[in-house]
């Protein structure tokens, strides 16, 4: 091997060379293809990534990870179903595979749904008491507040976790987020509710501590 | 609190997220509208959940991310339909097989990592990534499984000592610049003691030196052009050089470290390439 140290001997190599680093049109048209579809869907994919995982360097790999799956398995996409949803489903297995072998079986109800769930006592409690509100709405518009919400969804059990991300971060319909993670749509809700109420138990003892005040006797007008 | 509002309650969460039914939609409006208590209530979750989704979504992907997804994504359609989905990294086009480069790379926690040869390494997110980017550029250029080892020493000497020793290179590491932690891969393929040494690092953003020996479909764009004793060393973040060395020839070499100094980085690399230049055989 011959080595010669200092490209400046030959100053034109290097223009060139960016010419050649592009890959060829053709070539690429199925690769664009799939980019075009799935690349909208990065920021949302690295965002659930990085609070699922907790850590960016392992986000970024479990986004690529994904990625390169679904690149491979495009062909098996069915165009009628959702594909954000599909490539939830991808990074929530990798994710899996990654870091917890067994997973926590989201698929053992197979009845529930919305209506269920709605009726159930847990519904009920998952909501805010009126007397609560009026902090929440204060302490919610001052920028002191972001870095306990970071903390607080990172502190959320990995279950709970994802389906608030999924939801409440990314938007993402309660269908969607039960096709990402294979479970029932009544399992997507109890985790979300479940979620929602540590997350707004763990802000609200924040924003009293911060001094915004609970207005019971405004609220029980 | 009504049955109404005991209704409603346990509708909010789905209310707010458009997930009522059309005829439970109009019931639960009706109801925030003539209950003041119940409004309250959607109002905190509301301003709650309009401030999660604005901390969340403040988040974007880095952008170096998706430029190695999109040089992956080419790279693997340039392969053909591909089976495998185990690997670590991107795939790789095959390398002819004449192509056995050497590689070396001296290492630290947050790394210093110099390639030579016909693959590119790059800190990636932990040893264990690092040591599989090793395993394969091994195998891609001497057809070989390789053997890994692991050394890990929180004394720089003591990696220098190694270095030298296996790989018949002296270069000093500035042992200021570098955290606690240091560590290297070091592959063997059995009576050839050296076949790479890869660094390990546990972060992604390095300054990086890269320092092109020869190299061939390399593009240097957005890279930092540094001469330094008659040579030409290209400087950029660990990003852009290592979306950049995807695309890299069979030949090149770099270095890539945390460094407090950028001169500490640059003399490092001149060293090296001193270092290199004299390897008997090259």
């Amino acid at each position: 091997m011959v080595v010669v140290i200092s490209s400046h001997k030959d100053p034109r190599r290097a223009g060139r060379q960016s010419d050649e680093a592009v890959p060829a049109p053709g070539k690429a048209a199925a690769s664009s293809e799939f980019e075009a579809l799935a690349l909208p869907h990065l920021d949302s994919l690295y965002r659930t990534a990085l609070r699922m995982a907790r850590n960016p360097d392992e986000a970024e790999d479990l986004v690529q990870e994904t990625f390169m799956k679904a690149f491979r398995s495009f062909a098996t996409f069915e165009p009628e179903t959702n594909f954000r949803a599909w490539l939830f489903k991808i990074l929530t297995n990798s994710y899996i595979n990654r870091y917890r072998k067994q997973q926590v079986n989201p698929a053992r109800t197979s009845l529930e749904d919305i209506g269920a769930f709605l009726a159930s006592d847990e519904a009920g409690e998952a909501a805010m008491e009126p007397a609560e509100a009026p902090a929440m709405v204060e302490a919610a518009m001052d920028e002191r507040f972001d870095q306990e919400v970071k903390h607080a969804l990172d502190e959320l059990p990995e279950e709970f976790r994802q389906v608030v991300v999924m939801a409440l971060v990314e938007g993402m319909s309660y269908k969607e987020i039960a096709g990402a993670l294979e479970c029932p749509l009544g399992t997507v809700m109890s985790r979300l509710y479940r979620g929602r109420q540590l997350l707004r138990r763990r802000l609200g003892d924040y924003a009293r501590a911060m001094g915004y005040r609970d207005d019971a006797a405004e609220a029980a007008k | 609190m009504t049955a109404d509002c005991r209704w409603t309650r346990a509708r909010i969460i789905a209310g707010l997220d458009g997930e009522l039914a059309v005829a439970d939609r109009e019931a639960f409006e009706a109801h925030l509208a003539s209950c003041p208590a119940c409004r309250a209530a959607a109002d905190g979750e509301k301003a709650l959940a309009a401030r999660v989704r604005a901390v969340g979504r403040a988040v974007r992907a880095p952008q170096a991310l998706a430029d190695r997804i999109r040089l992956t994504l080419a790279e693997a359609q340039a392969d053909g339909p591909a089976t495998e989905a185990s690997r670590p990294g991107p795939r790789r086009r095959a390398l002819p097989r004449r192509a056995l480069g050497w590689t070396l790379a001296l290492a630290s926690a947050a790394a210093v990592l110099l390639v030579v040869g016909s693959g590119v390494f790059w800190p990636g997110s932990g040893r264990g990534l690092v040591a599989a980017m090793a395993a394969e550029h091994y195998e891609h250029s001497s057809g070989r499984a390789p053997q890994l080892l692991d050394i890990t020493s929180a004394d720089s000497a003591a990696i220098e000592g190694y270095l030298s020793k296996e790989l018949g290179i002296s270069v000093k590491l500035p042992s200021s610049a570098f955290p606690a932690r240091r560590g290297a891969t070091c592959c063997r393929d059995g009576k050839q003691s050296m076949g790479l040494v890869a660094c390990f690092c546990q972060r992604r953003s390095h300054a990086v030196t890269l320092f092109i020996v020869r190299s061939e479909g390399l593009s240097l764009r957005g890279l930092e052009m540094v001469q330094r004793d008659g040579r030409e060393f290209w400087r950029g973040s660990a990003e852009e050089c290592r979306a950049l060395l995807w695309k890299s020839g069979p030949v090149c070499y770099a270095v890539v470290g945390e460094f407090k100094d950028p001169a500490d980085h640059l003399d490092l690399a001149v060293r090296t390439a001193v270092a290199l230049e004299a390897r008997p055989g090259q």
